[in-house]
């Protein structure tokens, strides 16, 4: 039922059958019951009747052999007989004839005389009761005497025992003797009849005279057919009426059987009833074969006429034959090309892109492997088989615990995984699992798994991108170790740095205080010396004494640099947002103040601010400005200036310019290392250290500092903290830093 | 100077104590003290541990107390017991707890000078490499805290 025309055909056959049929079915039961109510009414009249007529035969015949015993012992005792017989006949309404008739065949007495001519030597009763020596019924045939009777009567003989060859013999009136009255007022139409065993009629109620004594057809047949002692079947008579025939066999004795006939006509009812069930019948074949043949029709018309050329042309396309035009409509027809041209592209598109996703599955650098929904090997690419060492057909249809692949002890996270991945496998995309190749090795293996599910949800396949990481795994396990080591390194290394600060805070605690005592009693004492024997020291050797207390104190200036250097370097970072204007100004003003006598011109840009901490921001701008202070000594005009500069790259940063003694561009990069001095002490008193200190006060700030001078040209010192507020970029280091 | 420093009246007379393990800087120390016209007795202390018998908190006269000294001039680096001991020690008697304590120190640690006065000290002094300089520092503070001495206790 591929079409709803269809659908619809047979609906019409199923409703026209519904209709139609049901009415025809209650008349056939109706019809057929009555049929066979009146059959059977027809057919126990026939049997009463046949067996009322096998009765009054029987009756007559019993009747008849008894009087024939008595005859036959009798007979030779009387002679002459005829009176005796006579008047037996006369008696009786049932006889109408007696007498005893010789072993020639000629009558010796009857009541009625015979003929004398006539010869019942080859009559059948004769004969038959000579060799039988029982009582036998016989001929149906007109009376051998001459009584002027027309219609036959029916002979009964019994042989005479002691005189060889003669019988007694009894001629029944079949009429009077046999119909009882219920019998003879049936009318004309029921046909009864007695026929012997040779087939000759002995009685027939109707036209009797025509029938009796004359041989029927078929006796052999109903002799056989009676042979469970009935017979019923409906024939057509010769006057064209339809009666049904019911037979009984009386049996007389041994030696021959009378067959009692009864045709009973069939009524108009059972006629009526016959001719309407077949009517019913015949209807109810009409109207199977009507609604057939409309279903057909409908189904021609509608499924053949119009399906059917969409059936072949989908058929058409199906095995990609060329479509033909002319059987539907034109429009039809080029939606139809249409279609066939977009699903052959899709097709070939399908094909492609399913040969090109093959060959990646095959070409595919990772072992790709498909599994069934039970997780049985369903595809096995042929990277798989390299790398593993199974080839597909050795595990096709194998689950992974059924050969010896997974190592055993990952085989619990193995199963873990498996069912996370069939309930959702974005939860957990990827799972290391360690495999055996076919020759003994272990591989570490990368699993990347997705999953197909059909409509009802349930997964439909799953497939796997198996990597070996092997040497991934070895490298990270070899990391592992390794950051173990350098964590534990780490831990050592400051564990060590550590106590090197600590020994270095205390060396230069202990610089600092048992370097000064010695310095302090050096100085100390020659000054005493100088005081108090002044008188004895001459020009020479208070220059000496001048000088050791000049050295001393050179030293200590030295020892004061190098600890707050070293400060500088170990100090813990207090970074706040500080003024550097603020604190630049401070510095200026205690400079003038300690310094008279060197009148400087100072400009500090207000408003600059930095993230830095301040001790060391103040140490660092300390060392700058009283550099500048220093080498501005001797100038005409002493200038001192820090401000914000631009710098070419659009970055800025600081400046502290003075029109001092500069230095020479060349020593540049010795500046800021310690203990370098590009001036003599002569020119400018100095430990070398200042500078160091300031770059390592902007180092500690993540900053940078460079300076730039011409040879009398007065210094230029660019510097930057990095944190923070104003913080500003130098050329080529940004991505240092 | 020295004139003038000697001629003040209202400078205390009591004994100026000295605590310092280095024999240069007491003899230093004194000269300072001298030239800045200061005749005070002076007790010299070569540690903190004879300090503290000195002014009979420990060993084993420390039931009788000696006169108090006017002030303290306190090192902080010494051996056995150091500066800070002695000042701990000071200011937790009951006799010691507003006796003046100078700490005079070759340390410029920020830290030192933060735990001397958290225990307590009056005045904290780095003893100077310049000598003029020390000389100076040393004069005036015990100038200083004779005079406060001296008008505390009439």
């Amino acid at each position: 039922m591929r079409l709803g025309s269809l659908s619809i055909s047979s609906q019409l056959f199923i409703v026209v059958i519904l209709a139609v049929v049901p009415v025809l079915l209650s008349f056939i039961v109706y019809f057929s019951m009555v049929y066979s109510a009146e059959r059977q009414r027809g057919l126990q009249q026939a049997e009463r009747i046949t067996d009322a007529l096998a009765r009054a035969h029987g009756n007559q015949f019993e009747y008849a052999r008894s009087l024939l015993r008595v005859l036959a012992e009798h007979a030779t005792a009387v002679s002459p007989c005829e009176p005796d017989y006579r008047r037996l006949v006369d008696e009786s309404d049932y006889l109408f004839n007696a007498g005893v008739i010789d072993a020639d065949g000629t009558v010796d007495c009857a009541a009625l005389i015979a003929d004398s001519d006539s010869d019942l030597s080859e009559a059948s009763f004769f004969r038959r009761a000579v060799t039988a020596g029982t009582t036998v019924i016989g001929d149906a045939m007109l009376p051998f005497a001459d009584s002027g009777r027309e219609s036959p009567v029916i002979h009964v003989a019994r042989a005479i025992p002691g005189k060889q060859g003669a019988v007694v013999f009894l001629a029944l009136d079949p009429v009077e003797s046999i119909l009882p009255p219920a019998l003879a007022a049936l009318p004309e139409s029921y046909i009864l009849t007695l026929v012997d065993e040779d087939g000759r009629v002995l009685f027939r109620n109707v036209e009797s005279e025509r029938w009796v004594g004359h041989r029927v057809d078929g006796a052999q047949v109903l002799r056989e057919q009676v042979q469970d002692g009935f017979i019923s079947l409906v024939m057509e008579g010769l006057d064209g009426v339809e009666r049904r025939h019911v037979a009984y066999e009386v049996s007389l004795d041994e030696r021959g059987s009378v067959y009692a006939v009864a045709a009973v006509p069939i009524t108009d009812d059972q006629v009526q009833a016959a001719r309407y069930l077949k009517l019913s019948l015949i209807l109810l074949f009409a109207a199977l074969l009507t609604t057939a043949v409309l279903t057909y029709w409908v189904s021609r018309r509608f499924v053949r006429g119009n399906v059917s050329p969409l059936l072949k042309q989908i058929e058409r396309i199906r095995y990609g034959m060329s479509l033909k035009d002319g059987e539907s409509r034109p429009e039809m027809s080029r939606e139809f090309r249409d279609l066939q041209a977009h699903l052959r592209q899709a097709d070939e598109e399908r094909r492609t892109t399913l040969e090109r996703l093959r060959l990646h599955v095959e070409e595919s650098p990772v072992a790709v492997v498909e599994w069934d929904p039970d997780f049985r090997v369903r595809g096995w690419s042929a990277r798989a088989e390299d790398m593993f060492g199974w080839a597909a057909e050795e595990v096709l249809g194998y689950h992974p615990s059924d050969w010896r692949f997974v190592y055993e002890p990952d085989w619990p996270g193995l199963s873990g995984y498996l069912e996370t991945i069939t309930s959702n496998p974005r939860t957990r995309p990827q799972y290391e699992v360690r495999v055996w190749t076919r020759d003994g090795q272990l591989l570490s293996c990368a699993w990347y798994t997705s999953v197909i599910r059909d409509s009802q949800g349930q997964p439909e396949s799953f497939l796997s991108f198996i990597v070996d990481v092997s040497a991934r795994a070895d490298a990270e396990e070899a990391l592992l170790r390794l950051n173990e080591s350098l964590e534990w390194r780490v831990a050592e290394r400051t564990r060590e740095l550590e106590l090197a600060n600590r020994e270095l805070e205390s060396f230069s605690y202990s610089v600092s205080h048992d370097l000064r005592a010695p310095l302090r009693a050096i100085d100390g004492f020659a000054q005493a010396l100088e005081e108090d024997f002044e008188a004895q020291l001459d020009g020479a050797a208070g220059n000496y004494l001048q000088r050791i207390r000049a050295a001393a104190r050179r030293m200590g200036a030295l020892i004061d640099d190098l600890l707050r250097l070293a400060r500088v370097s170990q100090a813990d970072l207090r970074v706040e947002i500080i003024s550097l204007s603020d604190l630049a100004s401070e510095i200026c003003l205690e400079l003038q103040e300690n310094n008279p006598e060197h009148e400087v011109a100072w400009f500090v840009e207000p408003g600059l601010a930095v993230s830095a901490d301040r001790a060391l921001a103040r140490m660092a701008l300390e060392n700058l400005i009283e550099n500048a202070w220093k080498f501005t000594r001797g100038k005409e005009q002493p200038r001192v200036e820090l401000k914000l500069v631009k710098r070419d790259d659009g970055g800025s940063c600081f400046e502290l310019w003075d029109n001092g003694a500069g230095f020479d561009q060349r020593y540049v990069d010795r500046i800021f290392e310690p203990f370098q001095r590009l001036h003599s002490g002569q020119e400018f008193e100095g430990t070398g250290i200042g500078l160091a200190t300031v770059r390592r006060v902007m180092e500690r700030h993540q900053g940078w500092i460079q300076a730039e001078s011409d040879e009398g040209g007065g210094a230029r010192f660019l510097f930057c903290f990095g944190f923070g507020v104003n913080q500003c970029s130098q050329p080529g280091v940004e991505d240092e830093r | 100077m020295n004139g003038e420093m000697a001629g003040r009246a209202e400078v205390a007379d009591g004994p100026i104590m000295l605590v310092e393990d280095n024999q240069d800087d007491v003899d230093l120390t004194v000269r300072a003290l001298r030239k800045c016209g200061i005749s005070n007795e002076i007790w010299v202390a070569r540690d903190g541990v004879e300090a503290l018998e000195m002014l009979h908190l420990e060993g084993e006269s420390a039931s009788s107390p000696p006169s108090l000294p006017v002030v303290v001039l306190l090192d902080l680096q010494m051996p056995r017991v150091d500066g800070f001991e002695v000042l701990r020690k000071l200011r937790a008697s009951e006799r010691y707890r507003f006796l003046p304590v100078v700490v005079l120190t070759s340390s410029a640690e920020d830290r030192d000078k933060a735990e001397a006065y958290s225990l307590g000290a009056n005045s904290y002094v780095q003893k100077a490499i310049d000598s003029e300089a020390f000389l100076e520092a040393v004069g005036q503070l015990g100038l200083y805290w004779l005079g406060v001495n001296q008008a505390k206790s009439p």
